[in-house]
């Protein structure tokens, strides 16, 4: 490689120039800030200063932050289960309707939910849960369960179930889309074959939809990992953790650390610990989808 | 068996609606309850709105129209940005060769793992501090400009993420075009800026709305950067604008609702236009890595 090469390649650089100063700038820069202030004591006035594995060890012995780990195991198991499983019953219902019309309308209509923006459909189910006037309890007192009327979200024993079954049926969306465009790719001479060997739906299912799936639904709980750990805009909205730290979670202890409390450096070393998390998984999917793509 | 193949089809077609209906309940919720004072609503929940108060919806534009424009705005410059930088960066890895391209572009894939949370807090706090530099136009200097709570403070930002996934898409897209393409260009004697802007984007209009529509999304969909990084309600988005609107009308339900549904109709058009090319960028298999 001499400088001769370099140069014949200068509009290649030139052409990455404005791509890399806006990543240097606001992903570089502050990914590994990010990574160097975990490691520092660093305040809302003063300046970061090294303290080392101090903030790891306050992590170990925050009486929050433990309590919001187990809530986070139930909402992110209940998110893996809403991703997984409930668009993947739908996906099969819509990839064996024999009309191929009635397959496309259902599916537009299906994604439907997806025009509204994210915040107002947070705000509605705020609304289905409201104590005076939610959908919630005038249903449950106009089929005579009257008597179970609460405030979903204010009462300390139905908030978190409340925020999990916010969605419901959580038919729709992302997952959908992929399984369905997994289910359509499916190779026709297999299903040819399966269909003439006689192979009823669940054999079919389990034997060939399932395996050929898997691709779509290790992105799926990849996505949806990510996304659970890093999402506490709702929780902030809809109940700002509580009451008492009822739906409580990390990165929400994170927020509230950086920005209620501005303990800056503190709130880096948890954001580094959920990057940790958040790679793991990356990187076992990335491993397997190459592993997969190989294969096939 | 043709009995009994009609009869699957009744209960899988039956099942798919009831779910379907399910799923659309807070929505209809929506429609109906925005048009209902609280007297109605608290007296006679479930019977239709009677009288309509279309004037709820009036009153809803008035405190949210703003925040919607403002987003619009955001969301237009930063597709603007992104698919320059996106399409650019995507067709020099694509048709280019040159020393350091897998390295560069594995530098730009790894930024897939870097989540948000991580770097939430330095970009705060060093957009905080960032000052775009002055200049000297007309005889005066202008500026330098701070950039925290200006809607640069969105934009920028938003252009570094959302070029990342643009790149990916772009690459893939400007790879699958034959390379006599280019070869018939760089023998005509056309420059690579020629090349890129009169052969490879003219190609590339699906793929670009295609980036476009998810960028768009986000950013209007986005809660947590506008309201740490935003004071200023003049220019704040319709995300953090509508949580604050909730609140300020928190006994008034009717124009609360009137107020999500005005704010869906972005969203409305968006799709109406793209949805072909927003199921293009799910099913793309880009977002499988």
């Amino acid at each position: 490689m001499t400088l001769r090469t370099l140069w014949r390649s200068r509009y290649s650089y030139l052409f990455l120039v404005p791509t890399f100063l806006f990543l240097g700038l606001f992903n570089y820069v502050p990914a590994f800030s990010g990574l160097y202030h975990a490691f520092t004591e660093w305040e809302t006035t003063g300046t970061a200063r090294m303290n080392g594995l101090e903030n790891f060890r306050r992590m170990a012995e925050d009486q929050f932050l433990r309590l919001s780990l187990s809530n986070q195991f139930w909402l992110l198991s209940a998110s893996l289960v809403k991703t997984l499983v409930v668009p993947l019953i739908v996906a099969e219902m819509l990839f064996h309707l024999r009309s191929g019309r009635l397959q496309h309308v259902l599916r537009t209509l299906f994604l439907t939910p997806m025009i509204v923006p994210g915040m107002v459909g947070i705000l509605l189910w705020g609304f289905i849960y409201d104590p005076n006037i939610g959908l919630l309890n005038n249903a449950l007192t106009a089929i005579g369960l009257g008597s179970w009327n609460r405030a979903w979200l204010g009462d300390w024993h139905t908030a978190l179930p409340a925020v999990i079954g916010i969605g419901f049926p959580w038919a729709g969306g992302l997952a959908l889309l992929l399984y369905l465009a997994g289910l359509m790719a499916l190779p026709l001479d297999i299903l040819a074959a399966s269909s003439v060997d006689g192979a009823s739906f669940w054999q079919r299912f389990w034997s060939i939809d399932l395996p050929l799936l898997r691709g779509q639904m290790k992105t799926i709980a990849v996505l949806t990992i990510i996304g659970t750990l890093q999402d506490f805009g709702s929780l902030l909205v809809l109940t700002g953790g509580g009451p008492g730290l009822a739906t409580h979670v990390p990165a929400l202890h994170m927020y509230f650390q950086a920005f209620r409390f501005g303990h800056y450096g503190y709130a880096s070393a948890i954001g580094f610990v959920l990057f940790l998390v958040t790679l793991t998984f990356t990187i076992a999917n990335m491993r397997f989808v190459t592993a997969t793509e190989e294969m096939g | 068996m043709q009995t009994r193949r009609i009869l699957t089809q009744a209960v899988l077609i039956s099942a798919l609606i009831i779910l379907l209906l399910l799923s659309l309940v807070p929505f209809v919720m929506m429609l109906v309850l925005s048009l209902k004072s609280n007297a109605q609503i608290f007296t006679h929940f479930w019977e239709p709105p009677k009288p309509a108060r279309w004037d709820f919806y009036a009153k809803a534009y008035s405190a949210l129209g703003g925040y919607i424009v403002n987003t619009a705005y955001v969301a237009i410059m930063t597709v603007g940005g992104v698919l320059v930088l996106a399409s650019l960066a995507g067709y020099t890895f694509a048709r280019h060769r040159f020393p350091g391209r897998e390295l560069l572009y594995y530098a730009i894939l790894s930024l897939l793992m870097i989540p948000g949370i991580l770097t939430l807090i330095p970009t705060f706090m060093m957009v905080k501090g960032m000052q775009l530099p002055a200049f000297v136009f007309a005889g005066h200097t202008w500026g330098p400009f701070a950039v925290m709570n200006t809607r640069w403070a969105l934009i920028l930002p938003y252009i570094a993420g959302g070029q990342v996934f643009g790149i990916l898409l772009c690459r893939g897209f400007f790879q699958s075009l034959p390379e006599e393409l280019f070869e018939a260009a760089r023998l005509d004697g056309a420059s690579e800026w020629d090349i890129y802007r009169r052969i490879a984007l003219p190609l590339s209009h699906p793929i670009l709305a295609t980036i476009a529509i998810m960028t768009s999304l986000s950013v209007y969909n986005d809660y947590i950067w506008p309201l740490i990084a935003i004071s200023d309600n003049t220019i704040q988005t319709f995300s953090v604008g509508v949580t604050k609107f909730a609140g300020e009308f928190n006994l008034d339900y009717g124009p609360t609702l009137a107020g999500y549904v005005l704010g869906s109709i972005p969203l409305l058009i968006l799709f109406a236009f793209g949805m072909r090319y927003f199921i293009q960028g799910i099913t793309s298999g880009a977002l499988k890595g």
